[in-house]
């Protein structure tokens, strides 16, 4: 039944010592919450404070969220912005990203989709291309990162970003405008470079040596 | 349209080109001003190339973002939380009662107070009637009904309070010392006692040896009698109430 609650509805329960509809709100938006963090700073761990610091907040002071203000996901997400944007600057251990499927070593173990239809090269350069994507937006300024992790990764309306952010919906357009040319300006960087790469490891017989191809 | 009225525009034509939760993401832009934008990029060569990186540039992060879909924490977080819930709501529940607790302890504390308040306030109207009663026999009837009536707390018996609710126009008393109700007692060995008013005849003046003037034989006349703690009548006194306007 707490499935189909509104986690307004279910904050409330919650606060009032429904422990069943706490577990239903945990499950509806910690992953919402985990991802943003974890988009935002490229590591698992720090994702993982960050939601359960967003969480804490939340059972120890429920009166902090304010229904007629916004809705409790883009509430939650702002907080967790907080939390991540400390943690960012308190360490910066967190910038270089740890691919999923890339252990230490730099050798591939586990593909992040598997799509049993694609073959083995198609899975590669899917992988690839997201890796890229994902060491771009690490790579953008905080400011333009929130703004494209809420809007295009996490699909949040202008609306809710905007709150999320506590910026008009205007400026957080703008930065999303920005903050994708950076994006785009830097993958054609990458694109460059790594077609130059590819064209210096052409060999005699013509095949191109994929700079990953070696982990396979 | 010009290239730079497009470029915001070919940017939202990209990201609603997607996922559905882009749709919405427009904002107030209307699909007409979209399509003013797609007809601007198609004949205008620079802003067909903005279009396409626009529109690969979301491509890329969709597929970024379908492929995090379903990155969770770790059941570890979701444990932790839940312990932390019930660890607050346990704490609350014990701080509730905690307060119902002192709450009870302050409102019995309070029941206490006032009880003893008032058991201290009816046995010193009682000491300080038996204690002026020995102090201040003779000056006990020295004072005016008006200062009565101002609440001074002169302790006074029923009969007295009656005799001052029917003596409403300003007078005063005059009174005798008093005089041995016994004679040959020793009024100084009284510790405690009350004064009662009582109506005498005037004949029983004499007795007292007291004169009374003639043909005042059949009068009656007020008297405060010192009774002693059993009963015995100790001492007495007699009064006289004089008229303001008769002294003046």
């Amino acid at each position: 039944m707490n499935q189909d609650r509104t986690p307004e509805a279910l904050l409330r329960l919650a606060a009032a010592g429904d422990e069943e509809a706490f577990r239903a709100l945990y499950r509806q938006l910690s992953g919402f919450i985990y991802r943003f963090a974890l988009h935002m700073s490229g590591n698992e761990g720090l994702a993982e404070e960050v939601t359960q610091e967003t969480f804490l907040m939340l059972i120890r002071d429920p009166g902090r969220y304010e229904p007629g203000r916004a809705t409790l996901k883009s509430f939650l997400y702002g907080v967790a912005r907080n939390h991540t944007l400390r943690a960012l600057e308190k360490e910066s251990r967190f910038i270089p990203f740890a691919e999923p499927g890339v252990d230490e070593a730099g050798k591939l173990h586990a593909p992040e989709i598997c799509d049993p239809s694609a073959d083995a090269n198609e899975d590669l350069l899917r992988r690839e291309q997201i890796a890229r994507v994902r060491r771009a937006v690490l790579a953008l300024p905080p400011v333009y990162r929130e703004a494209v992790v809420l809007c295009d990764l996490q699909e949040l309306s202008y609306d809710e970003a905007a709150h999320s952010l506590a910026c008009a919906p205007g400026t957080l357009r703008s930065r999303l405008h920005r903050g994708r040319e950076m994006l785009a300006a830097r993958l054609r960087a990458t694109e460059h470079h790594k077609a130059g790469a590819a064209a210096a490891a052409v060999p005699l017989g013509g095949a191109i040596c994929h700079p990953r191809e070696e982990f396979s | 349209m010009n290239c730079r009225d497009c470029e915001l525009l070919l940017m939202e034509a990209a990201r609603a080109g997607g996922a559905s939760g882009a749709q919405g993401a427009t904002g107030p832009l209307q699909r007409s001003d979209l399509e003013a934008a797609l007809d601007h990029a198609a004949s205008c060569p620079a802003c067909f190339e903005r279009l396409a990186e626009e529109r690969s540039l979301s491509a890329g992060l969709r597929l970024l973002a379908a492929a995090e879909a379903s990155r969770e924490p770790s059941p570890g977080c979701g444990a932790t939380l839940l312990a932390a819930y019930r660890a607050e709501r346990g704490s609350e529940v014990h701080t509730r009662r905690w307060v119902f607790a002192v709450s009870g302890a302050l409102a019995a504390s309070l029941i206490v107070l006032v009880g003893a308040a008032l058991l201290l306030s009816h046995e010193s109207s009682t000491l300080v009637r038996s204690f002026y009663s020995k102090i201040s026999p003779l000056s006990a009837r020295n004072r005016t009904a008006s200062s009565a009536s101002s609440g001074a707390a002169v302790p006074a018996t029923a009969e007295e309070q009656a005799s001052d609710a029917d003596n409403a126009a300003p007078e005063q008393e005059e009174v005798t010392d008093f005089v041995a109700y016994y004679p040959g007692a020793d009024l100084s060995s009284l510790d405690s006692g009350a004064l009662v008013r009582v109506r005498v005849p005037a004949s029983a003046l004499e007795s007292f040896g007291l004169q009374v003037a003639q043909g005042n034989e059949e009068e009656w006349v007020s008297a405060d009698l010192l009774v002693a703690e059993d009963g015995s009548p100790q001492a007495i006194r007699f009064v006289r109430s004089v008229s303001q306007s008769s002294r003046n």
